[in-house]
């Protein structure tokens, strides 16, 4: 009797097991249904697809919008909108469009849709993000209704990774034509459709039913909740007033990693740096620039600002992940403050220095750096005072190239290493043009590094500007830091792209699910 | 009576046009610039930044920009957002009410703890429970509002699950929903406030208590009840509605506070942001709206001493 007993509790228990294992496996398996909440740092100023109105706004157009090509999980770029393309000669780019692709408002994807929408990002009026970095192409063709060229001026290696950004938005042209309003409602062939943006509280998207993506998207809506406060927006995380989050404060990320009901997701995503304007004194003197270089700790601003979630930057600042990042250049600037106090002396600044270091009070990432940086450069006999203003200021002021030296968090804007170019091209409107800065050795190798479509040679030729621009060290980079989203466990499916693609994330939405 | 009324009502419109001038040349003198944040960190070139400007209008001179904004604004038309391009005035629609929302809730509850519990501390005064219901009232007046709301998150929100942490419902979704993202914040408006109300009340009523007319109500035979609602609270709630009118203001300012812990969609974040990006219109809009609220609160103070208080109609 006992016998059977124990062989029936022992079945028992073999099924339930059986059952468990099961059930975690059809876990795994996505399920349909159910609205995320997502909580966004920034209620989005505007919905326009083709305009950079910060990250938070792109994820949302992200989910209802499309390019030709995009970003897919890993980072690659893969088809979307132009099922495949080709080069032909060195400066005409043919693509041929995925054919049955609808938009939400049942309009047929054409060629003229996408010349349109290209059109519209070269058109200096809509201020679109994508406009100087595709200042080579010359003109769109539309060769017939699935196909349509693009005609460069030169060869341009990083085409690709460009329209792979959420800016490279098509469009509906018959719909902007007709009058809508691209800043206040959203229309394209994504996954979700938008239905409504409830000012301050909401805008809320609807899965697209016609979506090309077969099976997908897996969620039946999605709203986004404007959170502003990084400590409100973790708190309703915790509290699961809302699914996932963006820009997780970097203090946190450890807590929310050790926390089973939440997840992080989450990699190197931005870094810090110091911007001198070379016209000031004493930042005219390349050894001033380098004796700061020199004189920060690295490993302890990760320590302190990343909460150990970071890698020093000692030489390339492009991520050692890619495939241009010059690995001779690593440990170009190590924490010597030997040197950083010799060069000091050999500049007539041996008594010391005092200077004021600019920073937005805004973001506290800044912030803290820039108080690090005031104890660090204290051993060395710089005196540094902080000079806080709000990030409306500070925009203001290095436009105008009203600053001395700057603390910037920053990422790379494309998957390609033409991104240095916004920082040492001399007719770049972002840094150099403000502050009189033009070296036409790096003016030159950087414009052969756009053109040149061989891999190994463009390696070199970034390599040379790297050195270079460190040499010269107009910018001095401290660390990569993390940055990154948080989820609650059950949401699945979700991606956080590598590096500084992760601001692109949004682009896993089509295959994120509730497993609940 | 109409001729005081009158000139209550010219003043106060007058106060709320010199408000609006005095913010209009404020904004103009804080640094930063809307077109800039606008375009962003990566795409601001000199002569896009100046064709930004001339598309907006910022770069006519000041004088023009102000009258052109006075004249819609006397009209009622509080113009659009640069940065978002949305009628401020269909936004403030929206918004407003929410926080309308909040401070009538917030009000209400503390007056109806405030005004119970002072008139019950008075009458014990000087004992037990009178120095336990005082006690407390000093603990919510110390404790800033921001704290109270951060530990009621953390308690009620966090550990308890009791209310959602943060957020808004609208009541037309979901009315049990938007009452549970009510309650919270409404709440702890209300605790930083109810000490107030609580401590005039009993203070006034102590007064009146001592005065001759009660102990006269009470020697004809008068209920007690009777003295108490009829003559000693009556008597006892000008002070209280002073304070009222005083705090209602203040209640503003910390419904900015409020609104923002709990991300509660009303004026504040729109008032943030405006402030943060610079959008002028933006920002003129709810600070006109909001000293518009303060001045119209006094207004009503100074009028409902008329119906309190006979004697006040004379002056």
């Amino acid at each position: 009797m006992m016998r059977i007993l124990a062989a029936l509790v022992a079945a028992v228990v073999l099924t339930g097991l059986g059952a468990a294992s099961w059930a975690a496996g059809a876990a795994d398996q996505p399920k349909r249904g159910g609205t995320l909440i997502y909580g966004l740092s920034t209620e989005p100023p505007d919905l326009d697809p083709h305009v950079n109105s910060g990250a938070s706004a792109g994820t949302v157009k992200m989910a209802v919008y499309q390019g030709l090509v995009r970003y897919g999980h890993g980072g690659s770029i893969e088809p979307a909108l132009a099922e495949h393309w080709g080069l032909v000669g060195q400066t005409q780019y043919v693509f041929h469009l995925r054919p049955g692709v609808k938009f939400h408002n049942g309009d047929p994807l054409t060629a003229s849709d996408v010349k349109f929408s290209l059109d519209r990002i070269l058109d200096p009026r809509t201020g679109s993000a994508l406009r100087s970095s595709l200042r080579a192409v010359k003109r769109v063709e539309v060769m017939d209704p699935m196909t349509v060229k693009i005609v460069l001026s030169q060869p341009f290696a990083p085409l690709l990774a460009y329209l792979a950004q959420p800016y490279g938005a098509i469009v509906d042209a018959k719909f902007v034509q007709g009058g809508a309003n691209l800043r206040s409602t959203m229309m394209g062939t994504g996954p979700f459709k938008f239905v409504s943006w409830e000012p301050g509280q909401r805008v809320r998207l609807v899965r697209n039913e016609a979506y090309w993506e077969p099976g997908k998207p897996y969620l039946d809506a999605i709203n986004f909740v404007p959170l502003a406060d990084a400590q409100t927006r973790l708190t309703a995380l915790r509290a699961g007033d809302i699914m996932l989050m963006d820009f997780v404060p970097q203090e946190q990320m450890n807590a929310i990693a050790r926390d089973s009901q939440l997840r992080l997701y989450a990699d190197v995503g931005i870094f810090m740096c110091i911007i001198f304007n070379p016209q000031r004194k004493p930042y005219d003197d390349v050894r001033v620039r380098q004796a700061i270089a020199y004189a920060i700790d690295r490993d302890a601003v990760v320590k302190t600002i990343f909460d150990g979630r970071g890698t020093p930057i000692t030489g390339d600042v492009i991520p050692a992940s890619w495939w241009a990042h010059d690995r001779n250049a690593d440990g170009m600037y190590t924490y010597r403050p030997d040197k950083a106090r010799q060069l000091l002396r050999e500049a007539g600044y041996g008594d010391g220095l005092r200077i004021t270091i600019m920073a937005p009070i805004t973001y506290s990432l800044h912030t803290r750096t820039a108080q690090v940086l005031q104890a660090q450069l204290a051993k060395v006999g710089i005196q540094a005072q902080l000079d806080l203003p709000e990030w409306a200021v500070v925009l203001n002021r290095h436009n105008q190239g009203d600053f001395a030296i700057e603390v910037r968090g920053l990422s790379a804007s494309v998957n390609d290493p033409d991104f240095l170019s916004l920082f040492y091209e001399s007719d770049s409107p972002y840094y150099p043009k403000q502050v009189g800065f033009k070296d036409a050795q790096l003016d030159q190798w950087l414009d052969e590094a756009r053109v040149v479509g061989n891999q190994a040679i463009r390696k070199q030729l970034y390599a040379k500007i790297e050195e270079r621009a460190l040499t010269l060290a107009p910018w001095v980079y401290i660390a990569w830091g993390d940055q990154g989203e948080a989820a609650r466990a059950y949401v699945r499916g979700y991606d956080h792209y590598p590096g500084p693609l992760g601001t692109y994330s949004g682009y896993s939405l089509s295959s994120t699910w509730l497993a609940k | 009576m109409g001729a005081y009324v009158l000139r209550r009502l010219i003043a106060a419109a007058a106060m709320t046009a010199a408000i609006a001038t005095a913010v209009f040349l404020l904004l103009r003198a804080v640094p930063g610039d809307v077109v800039v944040v606008m375009l962003g960190e990566n795409a601001a070139s000199p002569d896009k930044i100046a064709a930004m400007r001339h598309a907006l209008g910022l770069d006519r001179p000041l004088l023009e920009q102000y009258t052109v904004w006075l004249a819609h604004l006397a009209r009622g038309d509080f113009g659009t957002s640069i940065l978002s391009g949305r009628s401020i005035g269909a936004e403030l629609a929206v918004r407003v009410p929410r926080s309308l929302e909040l401070g009538v809730f917030a009000l209400a509850a503390a007056v109806l703890l405030g005004i119970p519990l002072g008139t019950l501390a008075a009458r014990r005064a000087g004992r037990p429970l009178d120095l336990a219901i005082t006690g407390v009232s000093v603990l919510g007046l110390t404790f800033p509002s921001f704290v109270v709301g951060s530990v009621f998150v953390l308690v009620f929100g966090l550990v308890l699950h009791w209310f959602p942490a943060t957020g808004y419902v609208a009541f037309s979704d979901d009315p049990l929903g938007h009452v549970r993202h009510l309650v919270l914040p409404a709440l702890t408006l209300a605790l930083t406030f109810a000490p107030v109300v609580l401590r005039m009340t009993r203070a006034g009523m102590l007064e009146t208590l001592s005065q001759d007319f009660v102990r006269t109500a009470r020697a004809k035979g008068l209920a007690e009840r009777a003295v108490m609602v009829r003559h000693v609270l009556r008597n006892s709630l000008i002070p209280v509605i002073t304070v009222l009118g005083l705090q209602a203001g203040e209640l503003i300012g910390r419904i900015v506070l409020i609104e923002y812990i709990f991300n509660w969609p009303g004026v504040s974040s729109l008032l943030l942001t405006g402030a943060f990006e610079r959008d002028y219109p933006l920002v003129q809009a709810v600070v006109v709206v909001v000293a518009a609220a303060f001045v119209l609160i006094n207004l009503l103070v100074d009028l409902t001493y008329m119906l309190v208080d006979p004697r006040i109609r004379l002056a």
